[in-house]
């Protein structure tokens, strides 16, 4: 339901930041498996697997992946920015200063963001890659 | 869909903490819910009232509005953090680990609890703010 990794995986994870996690969720189920088994409960096209697929409730599917993917990436984006104010690498104001400056780039192109939605020609993200 | 269809995940049983335990109830709570979404759209769905050729149409443009807001915030923040990184070199594998760690702490949790997915499905989450 939600993928695997968020940052390319050609960088790769120390393994002490993992770890809290890791221990974490050492008692439980395998939280891939876990989100596996999780997706047949509740996702209603594996319900037809087998009959006529349905086109709407593929649909409802994959808005729904997809709206999760972003809310757990922007929590992910802005719990590191916040982290770096905390360890004062960065300073809020020019934090503030940068996201005003970014908001009204993006603005100017927001016609190109709806267009995208519709072709979807390029993948998204369009104004930015962590992967350079 | 008879209740002996649904299949919920196996309770974990080692040695639970107290968190895990409330964990569990949560996820239990919003797989029953989860649940009760699905079966009410697929019921709808079903009674072949509707044309789904229509309503798919209907549906997509709905969706696209829906997740327009979520993209736009993703390209800002997003482009924030990605000019971060330009500026600061020697910060950038600190960090691009950092996001990938918090991103796999946020999944596990979505997979301990599903209550974005639940929030989601209700309209009523909210991505956080800067």
């Amino acid at each position: 339901m939600l993928p695997n990794n968020l940052v390319p995986v050609t960088f790769p994870v120390s393994q002490a930041d993992i770890a809290g996690s890791e221990e974490h969720s050492a008692l439980t189920l395998n939280p891939q498996d876990n989100l596996l088994v999780l997706e047949k409960t509740i996702l209603s096209a594996p319900h037809y697997a087998g009959q006529a697929k349905n086109t709407l409730l593929e649909e409802n599917d994959r808005h729904l992946k997809d709206r999760l993917f972003y809310a757990v990436k922007i929590e992910a984006i802005v719990t590191v920015l916040n982290e770096l104010i905390e360890q004062e690498k960065i300073n809020s104001a020019d934090l503030q200063m940068l996201i005003e400056d970014k908001k009204l780039q993006i603005s100017h192109h927001s016609q190109q963001i709806w267009v995208n939605q519709l072709t979807q020609e390029k993948s998204w993200p369009l104004f930015y890659s962590l992967d350079e | 869909m008879p209740m002996s269809e649904l299949q919920f995940p196996p309770i974990q049983t080692a040695a639970p903490s107290d968190d895990t335990a409330s964990d569990n109830t949560l996820l239990r709570e919003n797989i029953a819910a989860l649940v009760q979404i699905k079966n009410e759209n697929i019921a709808r769905i079903a009674q072949g009232q509707i044309n789904i050729t229509a309503a798919l149409v209907e549906q997509k443009w709905h969706n696209r509005h829906q997740i327009y807001p979520y993209r736009v915030k993703d390209e800002i923040y997003g482009a924030v953090l990605s000019e971060i990184i330009s500026h600061h070199p020697r910060l950038k594998t600190e960090v691009l680990a950092r996001l990938e760690a918090v991103y796999q702490k946020l999944r596990d949790e979505e997979a301990q609890t599903l209550s974005r997915t639940r929030a989601l499905l209700e309209n009523s989450y909210k991505t956080p703010h800067l």
